[in-house]
């Protein structure tokens, strides 16, 4: 992904994306989103019919999608394994849930987001990204 | 081959949790045989066993999302049943037969279609989160396929 900086892109912006397209100062960037923003604003869309309704969500999704300026991380086999556990260097039965992800008084968008952006040298992303994440919740 | 029936049969998180409970208490993991019991019908017994005798054309499937519900609500839904590390284990290496579907850009057609209210059997309406609707538009992401799960609101969407 050369030098550039990557931009993880909130749920905010990525209903501003899909309102007015995206922003010329993101060229600057590599931006991304975590699967999560896509789902909430649909979410958003099929309850309270706001900002768009559900017909008008798919098409601009679709649009920003094929325009592939936006990359979408999500939630796969790779990204379990590197985002459940913890202490895997022990003998297996020291094998523990990362406790980050067990708590369930936090929402499963934030436990998601947190598996998908979990610091790891495998990651083509700024680790720095998952401390971004979970500076929107304070 | 497997003919006239699904070809893949997608398990929500409670029902993964026992499917991963007869599994790791199987003598033969790559040819475990499934009873009926209070979670599996003897038809989705019988249904996941042809599959894992014959998986040349069929899968058993999860969405990523249901292992992530699992670990959440580990003591309540696990229940010691298994241990973590079968639990990375199963993640790392699952049998040829089970597919961990991705929760991905593809997915989101699906939910578009899924309606946020589920009309249910006695006619009333009931709401449905987008976490449980991923299991459903997972479920569509492939054609000849059901979703075993004990949520009625689930079981209404086709």
């Amino acid at each position: 992904m050369g030098n550039l900086r990557s931009l993880l892109l909130s749920k905010s912006q990525v209903e501003k994306i899909l309102e007015h397209g995206i922003d010329a100062s993101t060229s600057e960037f590599i931006a991304i989103m975590t699967i999560v923003e896509p789902l909430l604003i649909l979410e958003d869309v099929k309850k309270k019919g706001k900002p768009f309704n559900t017909a008008s969500f798919r098409t601009k999704w679709e649009t920003l999608m094929r325009s592939s300026k936006v990359h979408v991380i999500g939630l796969d086999q790779d990204t379990l394994l590197r985002g459940l556990f913890d202490n895997e260097d022990g003998p297996k039965e020291d094998l523990q849930l990362w406790r980050e992800v067990t708590d369930c008084t936090i929402p499963p968008d934030r436990t998601i987001r947190r598996i998908i952006l979990r610091p790891s040298e495998m990651n083509w992303w700024e680790n720095d990204l998952y401390q971004v994440m979970e500076d929107w919740f304070d | 081959m497997i003919e006239n029936m699904e070809r893949y049969i997608f398990l929500d998180a409670g029902l993964l949790a026992d499917f991963l409970d007869q599994y790791f208490r199987s003598s033969k993991r790559l040819y475990p045989h499934f009873e009926k019991s209070s979670e599996f019908s003897d038809d989705i017994a019988q249904m996941i066993n042809r599959i894992i005798q014959d998986p040349q054309f069929s899968r058993i499937c999860a969405s990523s999302f249901a292992f992530v519900e699992l670990v959440r609500k580990w003591d309540e839904i696990v229940k010691e049943r298994f241990k973590v590390y079968q639990l990375q284990a199963f993640i790392s290496d699952p049998p040829e037969w089970f597919l961990i579907e991705p929760l991905d850009e593809n997915i989101v057609q699906y939910l578009c279609i899924i309606s946020p209210e589920v009309r249910m059997a006695d006619q009333n309406m009931k709401p449905l989160e987008w976490t449980d609707a991923i299991h459903a538009a997972t479920k569509m992401t492939r054609e000849n396929s059901i979703l075993v799960t004990r949520d009625e609101r689930l079981r209404q969407i086709r």
